[in-house]
């Protein structure tokens, strides 16, 4: 709730808690592998994108999983479209991503995606997300007006969750 | 990227969320999409020549129409938002239908037994049909532009809803055209001619409204 009226910590707390209750949902349906990293990182970045579409006079579990399970079947269709041969190229790297310490860590990197993004989303990420300036310092950087880096981290974040989504079912 | 890592990225410097009025928001998806569909029929095949002599049977037909548009609509406003319980709002469209074709079937049933496919019918191929889901294509494009900025989870179901909506408003439009005012033939062909647009919203859904 205080998330949505721009709490910080608040905000940051409620994706970590919702983390760990998905990362267990998304292990017991596609038992186990990185996939399940993959597909909570997209859920995370869904929830942030369409955190506005919260009802507040509805449970919000209903809210997330409603999220989750979209997430989920979305990722089922996309890989069943690409066949089984596809499976058998990723055996492999699924050996590996099932050791312990790789549980946190999806196979793909979000960091490598954003590389793909158009310049001013990219860089309005990178400045406002990941070297956390303020976004009006973020836009006098850029030579943008504060809105426009806000939309253009949004349209980014949204675009990315599609990568993600497009690269895992490769 | 670790998860933690995205959490954080995710979460640092974000705002609060501006509150939007969906209904609105609605509301005008819905009004731009019908002008189009308005001028897109005024620019065919134009309003029936005597429309002023028939003013309350135009009305009661595109009334009739509308009750499908706001029935779609409202499934649609809680089929757009994850974890929104329906609350029967598909059975009032489903009941709409009902409704519909028992009122046509009883109109046909009154008719004199060599009179009814000439009530039916009129001689035409009913063009409602296929008239009706183009003229509510435009309003189609405009809900699936809301419901995309929304986040439908059940797309199938949403993609009938907007059809529904759709084809309502365009039967809307097409009524203001359509010179048969016959019961059985309004109520019959005229829910048909929105059904088809539901299912074409259905089919066309995973597609169109995937997020």
């Amino acid at each position: 709730m205080a998330g949505l009226a721009g709490d910080e910590a608040a905000h940051r707390a409620f994706l970590a808690l919702v983390a760990t209750y998905l990362r267990g949902f998304f292990r017991a349906k596609l038992s186990g592998g990185a996939d399940g990293e993959d597909l909570l990182q997209e859920t995370l970045i869904a929830l942030h994108t369409k955190r506005h579409t919260y009802d507040p006079s509805y449970p919000a579990t209903a809210w997330i999983y409603a999220i989750a399970r979209y997430r989920l079947i979305d990722h089922i269709r996309r890989t069943r479209r690409r066949g089984v041969a596809v499976a058998v190229e990723d055996a492999e790297g699924e050996l590996f991503a099932h050791s312990d310490s790789e549980a946190s860590d999806a196979r793909k990197d979000v960091a490598e995606l954003l590389d793909a993004l158009p310049a001013k989303q990219r860089d309005s990420i990178r400045l406002t997300k990941l070297e956390e300036l303020p976004v009006k310092e973020a836009a006098e950087r850029l030579g943008l007006s504060v809105s426009d880096v806000k939309i253009s981290v949004h349209r980014g974040l949204k675009t990315l969750m599609r990568m993600m989504g497009e690269e895992h079912s490769r | 990227m670790k998860t933690e890592q995205l959490i954080d990225a995710l979460a640092r410097g974000e705002g609060a969320v501006k509150p939007v009025s969906w209904e609105l928001r609605l509301l005008t998806a819905a009004g731009i999409g019908l002008a189009i569909g308005l001028y897109l029929m005024v620019g065919t095949i134009g309003f029936r020549q005597d429309l002023g002599l028939h003013v309350p049977t135009v009305l009661a037909k595109a009334g009739f129409s509308g009750a499908f548009a706001a029935a779609g609509a409202a499934a649609l406003m809680r089929l757009a938002r994850p974890g929104v319980s329906l609350r029967g709002r598909l059975t009032w469209v489903a009941a709409l239908f009902a409704i519909a074709l028992g009122i046509g079937a009883v109109a046909l049933i009154g008719e004199a037994p060599e009179r009814r496919m000439q009530a039916l019918t009129y001689g035409y191929f009913p063009w409602c049909l296929v008239l009706i889901p183009a003229f509510g294509a435009p309003v189609a494009a405009a809900l699936a532009w809301f419901a995309r900025s929304l986040a439908p989870t059940r797309l199938t179901l949403s993609g009938a809803a907007i059809g529904a909506a759709a084809g309502g408003f365009g039967a809307m439009i097409y009524a203001m055209h359509c010179p048969i005012d016959g019961v059985a033939f309004v109520t019959i062909w005229y829910s048909l001619g929105i059904a088809l647009s539901a299912a074409l919203g259905a089919v066309f859904a995973a597609r169109l409204l995937r997020w």
